[in-house]
């Protein structure tokens, strides 16, 4: 599904003394399938951006649209379920959010709600059991019994096994070990891969938006930024540095042996191989 | 924000209401609640509500916002207004209409006890909005303090008491988060049959107990970890103390008083 903001501003509590603005015409257009990554400090709006996309908020002034779906909506005829069902939201800790008495029913919990046919259940759940990386032995627990990561996995589990067209994730790898955070960003990866699933992804790992965005949105203070490929949001090192980002550790490395041996390579995308080659084949003519 | 959200909400500030003991505050206030049933004279509501606008000016609290964060006691105001004229049946017939009337005696007694009532809770909403609530705590500590030569636990409760209002806002933003969490679930607090509705309050009541638990042990263990043993011998970081305005504020309410007592001979 398509998704599009024009000219969106958000403000929680207006008229009170507590009023806070939290984004200002914002407008972007993700095309469908995309693989888009938000980055931004922390209080920069990303996480109200994202409540826009399946209607758990909906702008102050402006329009979002999400395929068929435009908010503000006026008529109270229109179903927000249908379209939080096509729409897949993690949470930040979304472990917070598990509460039956089996991981089983809380992966299904979703589906249930959604109307998915009876019969389909037991398939869903063992595919996206699956996919997380679950020990089947684990289905019938307690989802209190595991352990965080494994809570983690369940709780997004519990978000695939709805089966959304979109799938938006806050910070979904945030206090995960690293191995598993690589694992959690290569499942995201396949399934925007495979099943063509559009993908925005919150997240504070500019290393993951360099390897996975197609597009980049960069936030501060509830504007945008600035917005584009990744090579062109981290070759403007000091754009970055203005809303307090850093490059990735690759790019930032190839930067420093550039100007330390005054190589005059550029960024272009390359791979942290390709990079490593040209500095190493560039070194050697300065000696020959 | 919602309107039952504000109710009891601090707003910081810096007026002279804002800057008062907070012990003063609610000895004031105590008293003043208790005076005002004592009012039984136009004079005597004249004078009160003059000291209560008096009060609202002086706590530079924006008045829309004070009326608009009593919303959900106008209810009770206006059901208090009819059930008064409704009973009292005493005086000269003023209206009629089929077996309902309204006596002079009941529109008198009706106005005048939703007028306390609105009173009532404009002054104490007035405190909860000048007041932080760690500071209220602070006061009834102090004010309930000789009580514990009785042996009751003043520290306990008043520890329990500041340790609620601090995770009160805590929880209503967990509540929401996790209640957000539900609906992108496909969760509809809105439509369905009443028991569907209720059921509906499982998966939001769960994690945030499941949540408040976690919470109170790790307090309990960074308490622990900091020597936090009771209240025996443990000195304050904000000592309460009176100031010049405190007994500007004590003179201009005991002169209330006096008018008071003078308006009722
Ligand atoms: N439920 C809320 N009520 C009031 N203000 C909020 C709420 N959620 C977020 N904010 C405010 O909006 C701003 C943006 O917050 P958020 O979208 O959570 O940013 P991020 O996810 O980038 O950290 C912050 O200043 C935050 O304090
Ligand atoms: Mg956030």
């Amino acid at each position: 599904m398509e998704i599009t903001f024009k000219e969106v501003s958000y403000t929680y509590y207006p008229n009170t003394p507590y009023e806070k603005k939290a984004l200002h015409n914002v407008s972007f257009h993700i095309p469908s399938g995309a693989f888009v990554v938000i980055v931004g400090a922390t209080g920069s709006g990303k996480s109200t951006l994202l409540q826009h996309m399946n209607g758990l908020l909906q702008p102050s002034s402006g329009k979002v649209s999400i395929g068929d779906y435009q908010l503000p909506i006026t008529s109270k005829k229109v179903s927000l379920k249908e379209l939080r069902k096509r729409v897949g939201i993690a949470f930040q800790f979304p472990e917070h959010q598990l509460f039956d008495e089996t991981v089983r029913e809380d992966i299904l919990f979703g589906p249930k709600n959604f109307g998915i046919p009876e019969k389909d259940m037991e398939h869903r759940l063992q595919e996206v059991i699956h996919l997380v990386g679950l020990d089947e032995e684990l289905i019938e627990r307690s989802p209190f019994e595991l352990s965080g990561g494994q809570m983690r996995k369940v709780a997004i589990a519990g978000v695939l096994a709805s089966k959304p067209d979109v799938l938006v994730l806050d910070e979904p790898t945030a206090g995960l070990d690293p191995i598993s955070r690589v694992e959690m960003m290569e499942l995201f990866s396949s399934l925007h891969r495979l099943e063509n699933i559009t993908t925005i992804l919150v997240t504070h790992h500019m290393e993951d938006a360099l390897k996975y965005a197609d597009y980049m949105i960069v936030l501060s203070n509830g504007r945008i930024h600035s917005k584009g490929k990744p090579v062109d949001i981290f070759n403007n090192q000091d754009a970055l540095k203005e809303v307090q980002l850093l490059l990735p550790e690759s790019i930032d490395m190839f930067h420093k042996l550039n100007q330390t041996f005054d190589l005059n390579l550029s960024y272009r995308g390359q791979s942290p191989f390709d990079l490593a080659k040209e500095i190493i084949s560039s070194l050697g003519e300065d000696s020959s | 924000m919602k309107s039952w959200l504000v109710i009891g909400q601090y707003l910081p500030g810096n007026s002279f209401i804002h800057r008062l003991d907070p012990r003063t505050k609610l000895i004031i206030i105590f008293s003043f609640v208790c005076v005002l049933f004592f009012a039984n004279h136009w004079t005597g509501y004249l004078l009160f509500t003059t000291f209560t606008i008096v009060s609202i000016v002086l706590s530079k609290v924006s008045v829309p916002f004070l009326l608009k964060g009593i919303t959900p006691v106008w209810f009770f105001i206006v059901l208090t207004f009819f059930l008064h004229i409704l009973i009292t049946k005493e005086g000269e017939i003023l209206w009629e209409l089929g077996w309902f009337q309204v006596y002079e005696a009941g529109l008198q007694r009706s106005i005048e006890i939703s007028w306390r009532l609105l009173i009532l809770v404009v002054f104490t909403s007035l405190l909860t909005l000048t007041t932080a609530p760690m500071e209220i705590t602070d006061a009834l500590e102090s004010l309930l303090g000789p009580l514990k030569r009785w042996n009751l636990p003043i520290h306990e409760l008043a520890l329990m008491m500041s340790i609620s209002l601090r995770f009160i806002p805590t929880l209503m933003d967990e509540t929401e988060r996790i209640s957000k969490a539900q609906a992108s679930r496909g969760v509809d607090l809105k439509s369905g049959t009443l028991k569907d509705r209720m059921y509906a309050f499982i998966p939001l009541l769960i994690p945030l107990f499941i949540g408040a638990f976690k919470r109170a042990e790790d307090l309990a263990t960074a308490m622990e970890v900091r020597g936090y043993q009771g209240g025996e011998g443990r000195t304050k970081l904000r000592a309460l103390q009176f100031s010049n305005l405190d007994i500007i504020a004590a003179i201009g309410y005991v002169i209330v008083l006096i008018l008071f007592i003078y308006i009722r001979q």
